[in-house]
């Protein structure tokens, strides 16, 4: 088993490298590490589920391509934006953002210790999966007799790839695999920032998410929206720097970042249908378009394969139908999704002044010039939203329950997106983008 | 390729230091509003802080794999714990009815667990520490 893991970890390392190296992505540190984890859960899952081995196969292609381009030099990396700060304000700024990172670590390590099972979907949901797997019977883990038996396994394999690693379903590698995903999602989103408005507003974002209440605490809870908000944030961030600095070579990883979402949620189908939508609003070339979905293909098919192999079915899906249509144009659940939204928006113990600021800013930031790297996460962030709004109307559970077990954690998912779509729009920038 | 660079100062949208400010100050609140969020909101009183070890005690007992039958005499707002059951009894899968090797009583009180087992008509092979949860076999 930890044999089995090692090369899966070895396979995923090859392929982050193989998918980086015609990209000129410069280091890139975050996302080449969220990378690097999403693969080694993904390729997990083809052993969980049917017996084979994928990390093999998956380094032999990456060392084929490798060898292949090893003549090659990588694709010039795009210039960063020169930082808008002076030095002095930079310090300060980067020192507030860093204290904001630490005090978060402080509270998940100390929150994690006292509740080391997370909370309510990981021990419901996502590792109690992740048990099935490590102890050999993973075809439990698709068990109807469990809550959400038909979601995606890339949270429970990753965890469960961690166990095998170690040789011991240790709680605490859990935790960690938690809070890699949550400090990896928020680095792609200030890497995203940094590169186009310069690496102070990145450490803006980074400490903006860090002291996030409600991101804190999906980190701690152990929920699988964290890694699918990092999947999402890494693809947009990949998408408006190609957009902005048209860097076209990018595009493969924000496809694979957009598949591992898929695999992530069964909302990352609709995050990926915003990535999609995102990218043909910038108009992309069509091998463009082709990079980016032939990256996300090998996702995708593992996405329809793993539903395939699921003798469940989605609730949502199994109860659509005229009545959902009715649902939809209900006055009365639009009043409950409105009281909702607006009981969610002044709670200040769960989002702190987070989700406040952030309404007050989507106006100010719409009024700001046009910028062609937010666009595609304003679209992906429509699409998504408008998606969740019509699964939550349309739903067959009790309208108030629904939304208000869910909504705080569909959020969660768009966070760090709506942070990179924000600071795109409002940070200060180079004249030169700001006319685009 | 866009040009990189700063041309006459233009910065949007309404300069540098009111955007670095804005920042600043909701992260210094966010991070209070989180370590508020933390000390005040203790979710002990909700939830088992320690789920495995809930469980610990009684996993012996139980079959390494296979259909466990999950009985429980708990109030409503801790019916949940039948998920936290599962969660620690993994891979053994709980179920509610039909055909199992063992099964696993769970009870807001040792008395509960003893009216499962009459009821039923099984003995106690193991019990936790504190007397709530055990497993039951014929």
């Amino acid at each position: 088993m930890t044999a089995r893991a090692l090369l899966d970890l070895g396979g995923a390392a090859l392929v982050a490298a193989a998918l980086f190296r015609p990209a000129g992505a410069g280091r890139a540190l975050p996302l080449r590490a969220l990378l690097a984890l999403g693969l080694f859960a993904a390729l997990g899952i083809p052993f969980w589920l049917w017996g084979l081995p994928a990390g093999v196969p998956a380094a032999l292609l990456a060392c084929g391509w490798l060898w292949a381009t090893r003549g090659r030099p990588p694709a010039p990396a795009a210039p960063v934006v020169p930082d808008p700060f002076p030095p002095h304000e930079a310090a300060a700024l980067r020192a507030l953002a860093l204290a904001a990172i630490a005090v978060a670590l402080a509270l998940f390590a100390e929150h994690s210790l006292r509740f080391p099972d997370g909370d309510w979907d990981a021990w419901a949901m996502w590792n109690v999966k992740a048990r099935f797997l490590f102890h050999g019977a993973p075809r439990a883990a698709l068990s109807p007799h469990l809550p959400h038996a038909d979601y995606p396994l890339l949270v429970p394999s990753g965890v469960a790839q961690l166990w095998s690693l170690a040789g011991s379903d240790a709680r605490k590698l859990a935790a960690l695999h938690a809070l890699l995903w949550a400090a990896l999602g928020a680095g792609a989103a200030a890497w995203g920032a940094a590169r186009l408005r310069g690496a102070t507003t990145g450490w803006l974002v980074a400490g903006l998410l860090a002291s996030t209440p409600w991101w804190v605490v999906l980190a701690w809870n152990q929920y699988a929206d964290l890694p699918l908000g990092a999947c999402l944030a890494a693809s947009v961030a990949l998408l408006a720097v190609a957009a902005e600095q048209e860097s076209p070579d990018l595009l493969p990883l924000a496809g694979a970042f957009a598949g591992l979402g898929l695999l992530a949620k069964n909302e990352g189908a609709l995050a990926f249908a915003g990535l999609l939508l995102g990218l043909l609003s910038v108009r992309p070339r069509a091998r463009g378009l082709a990079a980016f979905g032939l990256a996300a293909a090998p996702f995708a098919l593992l996405f329809w394969a793993g539903k395939a192999a699921t003798p469940a079915q989605n609730d949502l899906v199994a109860a659509a139908g005229w009545g959902s249509l009715a649902r939809l144009v209900a006055g009365e659940r639009w009043a409950v999704l409105g009281q909702e939204g607006w009981a969610l928006l002044r709670d200040l113990r769960s989002w702190g002044p987070m989700l406040f600021a952030a309404a007050v800013a989507v106006p100010l930031a719409l009024r700001a010039p046009a910028a062609r790297a937010a666009r595609p996460s304003a679209v992906c962030l429509i699409t998504c939203a408008a998606g969740y709004l019509a699964v939550l109307l349309t739903t067959p559970h009790d309208l108030r329950w629904h939304v208000q077990t869910t909504l705080d954690r569909l959020l969660g998912q768009l966070w760090p997106t709506l942070a990179l779509w924000l600071a795109l729009r409002l940070a200060p920038r180079p004249a030169a983008t700001a006319r685009r | 390729m866009a040009r990189i660079g700063y041309e006459g100062g233009v910065l949007h949208p309404a300069g540098r230091l009111p955007f670095a400010l804005t920042c600043a100050a909701l992260i210094a609140l966010g991070s209070f509003a989180s370590v508020r969020l933390h000390t005040v909101f203790d979710k002990s009183a909700v939830w088992e802080r320690d789920v495995r070890g809930r469980y610990q005690g009684v996993l012996d007992a139980l079959p390494p794999g296979g259909s466990v039958l999950y009985v429980y005499d708990l109030p409503p707002p801790e019916a949940p714990r039948h998920l936290q059951a599962q969660y620690a009894v993994a891979p053994r899968l709980l179920v509610e009815e039909g055909p199992a090797a063992a099964v696993l009583a769970e009870a807001s009180s040792p008395a509960g667990v003893e009216a499962i087992a009459t009821r039923l008509r099984l003995r106690v092979a193991r019990r936790s520490p504190d007397g709530r949860v055990a497993v039951l076999l014929p």
